[in-house]
């Protein structure tokens, strides 16, 4: 899964529409939308509201490892034109002094900058680069559940020195977030490829279940009679298509003893 | 291709910082205070960083050179290493690194005159003896030279220590200041060979066998002393077969009387390291294979590893009896 969290629902609604994301009205704390890849949740403004968000989907999504996250909203900008999109490269708060360095493992669609994120609104482009009010929050409370690849905040431009900060109507917001769909949707295609090559190589190997369905195993048993069928596998991955093997299996230090039995006699080879 | 480059505050405006940036056009620079902000904080994933590692120029404060693990030196007692950089460009799936450092972004060490200095103090400690220091154990030595030009830096410092050994430990085809410049008495090159499916199989990014040989030949046509680290041995139910194919084709090509020095080895890896290399790479063959635990080190079974290194070290006798400095390390 890739959790998109999103300040503003004016903000969120072209990703609603383009990935067909349905609300979950079970969810009562935050409008929450889903469908089988992507969640997103609408945090409100402020780094504690996204930290709080960014937690919440966590949660109620049982905790799973290897998820992506992707903080996607609006930022002020030293010289970047209005509605240009970047990805943030580090992020420093400007109250805590905490500074995250998101990795960046894939070429990304558009430029990578500094983000600083401040508490109040700030008009003073200090900073050569970004300011936003969410990337702290959120990039702290995700890469708690994740690897740091599988973390990135995409901003687009709302204000600059140039063109300073104003009130942005909904529209305007929607707006800038719809005419960078294409990057966004480059972003949201690496995370999930990321998260989904992750997950593969951690999944249970074949002939498992079964095996637990027959005999009783310990937590340690469950590891030991992983590494085993892992290793079956890559020596010769017809092996564990052959259910004889799970014949007359009493015990799982019966069943260890077979595996090593039969990894000791596979043939050894690189192509 | 390295397209972001992290710089510490302290040194951006070092010289080597500078002439390493002036390699790389359209790049992005981030500063930070320390590169262990980056290098070494937790929930990294080094496979994932390994598709595109950044590049670190840093300043190290201390460990400028260290003794050598045990079978590491390959003469002397006075054995050293030092690393002015962490990690690697080429992507070894039996390499100890991805199991040791959480990150796989390239770190580079910038105050490279510290690393001179440090060498001179050791050698200072054996007034009357000769000292061998090798280059290459946390990196490849030469792999990423043109962009950091150390090997040029710190042969000048040899230049002028006879007693002084320098040995560059690499898989790299990067030799042309080598070629550009005088060779010298104490240094080696010393070149890791492994069978061509080993290569292409185990060894990502390397030059292949042909192109490591090219680079051999042509150093030793310019008078460069050459070393060969047929390490690690991997096995395979054929090794005899794809080990005997590498020492003909590497004895074929290469003056066996000039080769300064052979050496062979087995794959070890401490256990701790050996972990974290199968959680990254469960889908990994060599780590199927018939590795057992002795002393904290997974290796090949013992019997294993003995018969191999006796029957690979009696192969390279019989095809290079002359060659006079060679070891066989377990
Ligand atoms: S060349 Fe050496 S340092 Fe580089 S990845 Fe391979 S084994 Fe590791």
């Amino acid at each position: 899964m890739l959790t998109i969290v999103m300040a503003l629902h004016c903000e969120a609604s072209p990703l609603i529409s383009k990935y067909k994301l349905k609300k979950v009205t079970e969810v009562h704390h935050y409008q929450y939308y889903q469908n089988n890849k992507i969640n997103l949740v609408i945090s409100g403004v402020g780094k504690a509201a996204s930290a709080s968000a960014t937690g919440y989907s966590h949660a109620i999504n049982g905790s799973p490892p290897h998820t992506a996250w992707l903080n996607i909203g609006m930022a002020g900008h030293t010289d970047f034109d209005i509605g240009c999109g970047f990805l943030a490269n580090k992020i420093h708060d400007r109250s805590t002094q905490q500074t995250w360095f998101p990795s960046i493992v894939f070429e990304p669609p558009c430029i990578t900058d500094k983000l600083l994120t401040v508490d109040r609104p700030d008009s003073k482009y200090q900073l050569n680069g970004g300011v936003d009010m969410e990337a702290s929050g959120f990039y702290a409370t995700a890469s708690r559940f994740t690897t740091n690849e599988l973390v990135q905040c995409y901003k687009v431009v709302s204000d600059n020195q140039r063109s300073p900060m104003k009130k942005i109507s909904t529209k305007e917001a929607t707006d800038l977030i719809q005419k960078k769909l294409d990057d966004i949707n480059f972003l949201v295609e690496q995370l999930l490829n990321a998260r989904h090559a992750l997950s593969a190589l951690y999944e249970s190997p074949i002939m498992f279940d079964e095996i637990c369905d027959r005999i009783k195993l310990s937590h340690t048993e469950q590891l030991q009679v992983k590494d085993r069928l892992r290793k079956l596998y890559l020596l010769n991955p017809n092996a564990l298509t052959n259910k004889a093997i799970l014949e007359n299996q009493s015990s799982a230090r019966k069943l260890l003893s077979t595996l090593d039995h039969i990894i000791a006699r596979q043939e050894i080879s690189f192509p | 291709m390295i397209s972001t480059i992290y710089i510490e505050n302290e040194i951006c405006d070092h010289p080597v910082t500078r002439k390493v940036l002036s390699r790389f056009t359209n790049v992005n620079i981030i500063e930070c205070d320390r590169y262990t902000e980056i290098f070494n904080r937790k929930a990294q994933n080094f496979r994932l960083q390994k598709k595109n590692p950044s590049l670190i120029l840093a300043k190290k404060h201390s460990g400028f050179v260290l003794e050598a693990p045990d079978d590491y030196g390959i003469e002397g007692d006075n054995n050293y290493y030092f690393s002015h950089m962490l990690n690697c460009i080429y992507d070894c799936r039996y390499c100890f690194l991805q199991g040791m450092y959480r990150s796989a972004h390239y770190v580079l060490f910038v105050n490279y005159d510290n690393f001179t200095e440090e060498i001179g103090n050791k050698l200072k400690s054996h007034p009357d003896e000769e000292a061998w220091f090798y280059s290459g154990y946390d990196c490849d030595s030469l792999a990423l030279d043109p962009v950091t030009g150390f090997a040029d830096f710190i042969l000048s410092f040899f230049r002028s220590q006879p007693k002084a050994h320098l040995e560059f430990r690499t898989k790299s085809t990067q030799i042309r200041s080598l070629l550009k410049s005088d060779p010298i008495d104490n240094c080696a090159i010393a070149f890791s060979l492994s069978p061509e499916n080993i290569t292409q199989v185990l060894e990502s990014k390397t030059p292949s066998l042909f192109n490591r040989l090219d680079a051999m030949k042509k150093l030793q046509q310019a008078g460069w002393n050459v070393g060969i680290r047929f390490e690690p041995l991997i096995y395979m139910d054929d090794y005899k077969t794809h080990y005997s194919q590498l020492f003909s084709t590497v004895f074929d090509q290469l003056d066996a009387d000039q080769l300064h020095s052979i050496s062979v080895g087995s794959f070890r890896v401490p256990k701790g390291y050996f972990k974290n290399m199968v959680k990254l790479y469960p889908d990994e063959k060599l780590f199927a294979g018939p590795l057992e635990e002795s002393d904290g080190m997974i290796a090949y079974r013992l019997e294993l590893q003995e018969e191999m290194l006796t029957w690979c070290s009696q192969q390279i006798t019989d095809q290079a009896p002359s060659c006079h400095h060679y070891q066989c390390r377990n």
